[in-house]
């Protein structure tokens, strides 16, 4: 009868399975494991330990383990294996027998470093340097650096989140556009910049032919639905006054007409106020009408032709 | 009032106020470890490691805070590598500078009396320690959260 032996060590991290006799233990045992070594890892200097063998100290940190002697061995010339565990700028340090097993480790790091166990459920050791990170079933010796008997491990949590998630669908798709080439072309290319979002609200600052900057405040609930606003007063925090808005000559007729809707919404096809019962404009000026796959880089496109072409003209305030 | 939890420089205030406002442009949410040192009460900040530049893939990636467990490794490594500590860290957000349910299951660094904040509307607004969200972890995923008042008189600006 024969049985099956893992054989762990650090030229064989995932288990190396050796059949032996059903009766052999000890030293004939250890002989058999060490006579299954591969030739290019066999030396004179190399130990057997049975991870069963634990050691008692370190027990507490134990989690169903189920070990059995004559199972699973560790092949190593370390006799105990220095261990550096690193979190967040602390590090805590100690001593292991080679066959200790990593979820071991793990438990006696997060303890040693103050944290809760159920908060280090999530946290796992990531052999330093490197992104390996071992199951809680392999032997701590598998991970020595080369030629020592050290390891180093930071201790991290696998995949970290965090964020505001609350965020509305409406919030969310305008925030995407906002990190997409058509404004962000305008953007870099000093057409406009993003001033704030205090939602539903969009601040966005646009330049003008001589490079003043007026600054649109454009209601985007329901986004990427049409947006609605005109221009406003940041300094006051109110509607820009009729005399201090721009001017375009007769290639935008009334586009920038005042006394719409008290001057808090563009006479323009891609503003939502304003396409309303002026749906002719759709055929009439296709060009500015919306479209949301580009979304409020269309509308601030619109705005910045206005206010950049030759017929432009400054508010005498 | 109460003691200060956390004690910054004015100037690396500042700075970060602004790396945070820069590195999310409005658009999506960036953050920092703040690293330092901790004392018996106050935890001192001396220095940050922006989330962009330990995990500059994630940031890219994502419009929210991600870090893979290799990236956290490399803000260990920093940590290293600098002798400081992660004593804090910083996080904006979009709207206020309450936590949300992943702020709360995923603590940065999970060891009791480890202090989060928020920075609401992206970083954009100026924001001073008034503004800000200070949630200090307690361990076993129970969290301490402090606003207004009492975020100003747990962040002393030196």
């Amino acid at each position: 009868m024969h049985k099956r032996i893992i054989v762990q060590a650090a030229f064989a991290k995932d288990g190396l399975i050796i059949k032996v006799e059903e009766d052999l233990v000890a030293e004939p045992l250890n002989a058999a494991v060490l006579a299954a070594v591969p030739s290019e890892h066999t030396s004179a200097e190399l130990l057997v330990f049975d991870e069963a063998d634990d050691d008692p100290e370190t027990r507490q940190f134990a989690e169903d383990e189920q070990l059995q002697h004559g199972r699973v061995v560790h092949v190593t010339r370390c006799r105990q294996v220095e261990v550096v565990v690193r979190y967040a700028g602390r590090k805590v340090e100690r001593r292991f027998a080679p066959a200790t097993r990593v979820g071991r480790v793990k438990r006696w790091a997060a303890h040693a470093l103050g944290i809760n166990a159920s908060d280090a459920n999530e946290l796992l050791l990531q052999v330093a340097g490197t992104s390996i990170q071992p199951t809680r079933d392999q032997h701590v010796g598998n991970f020595v650096e080369h030629s020592t008997c050290n390891v180093v491990f930071d201790l991290v949590r696998s995949y970290t989140v965090n964020g505001d998630a609350t965020v509305s669908a409406d919030h969310t798709k305008l925030l995407e556009h906002l990190d997409q080439a058509p404004f962000l072309m305008g953007e870099m290319n000093g057409r406009w910049r993003l001033r704030d979002i205090s939602w539903p609200i969009a601040f966005i600052d646009i330049r003008a032919r001589d490079h003043r900057e007026y600054t649109l405040r454009l209601q985007c609930d329901g986004y990427p639905g049409m947006p609605t606003g005109a221009f406003w007063d940041p300094e006051s925090g109110t509607w820009l006054p009729a005399h201090r808005w721009p001017r375009a000559g007769a290639r935008f007729g009334a586009a920038l007409r005042t006394d719409w809707q008290g001057g808090t919404a563009l006479y323009i096809p891609c503003d939502r106020t304003s396409i309303a019962g002026h749906e002719a404009w759709l055929q009439l000026h296709p060009a500015w009408t919306w479209d949301p796959n580009i979304g409020i880089a269309r509308y601030l496109q619109v705005v910045w032709t206005m206010l950049n072409g030759e017929d432009y003209v400054a508010p005498a305030a | 009032m109460s003691r200060p939890l956390l004690e910054i420089p004015r100037a690396t205030y500042d700075a970060l106020i602004a790396d945070l406002a820069r590195s999310g442009r409005g658009v999506k949410e960036s953050g920092a470890f703040l690293l330092g040192r901790t004392g018996p009460t106050v935890r001192f900040v001396s220095d940050y490691l922006m989330y962009d530049v330990a995990a500059p893939v994630s940031s890219q990636k994502h419009a929210y805070v991600v870090l893979t467990g290799e990236e956290m490794a490399r803000a260990w490594q920093h940590c290293y590598a600098t002798g400081l500590e992660v004593v804090a860290d910083v996080h904006t957000h979009p709207m206020g500078p309450m936590q949300s349910d992943t702020d709360q299951a995923h603590p940065i660094v999970a060891v009791p009396g480890h202090v989060a904040l928020i920075v609401p509307h992206f970083a954009l607004r100026d924001p001073e320690p008034i503004d800000l969200g200070v949630h200090v972890f307690e361990g076993a995923n129970e969290w301490r959260s402090l606003l207004r008042q009492a975020a100003q008189d747990a962040i002393r600006l030196t």
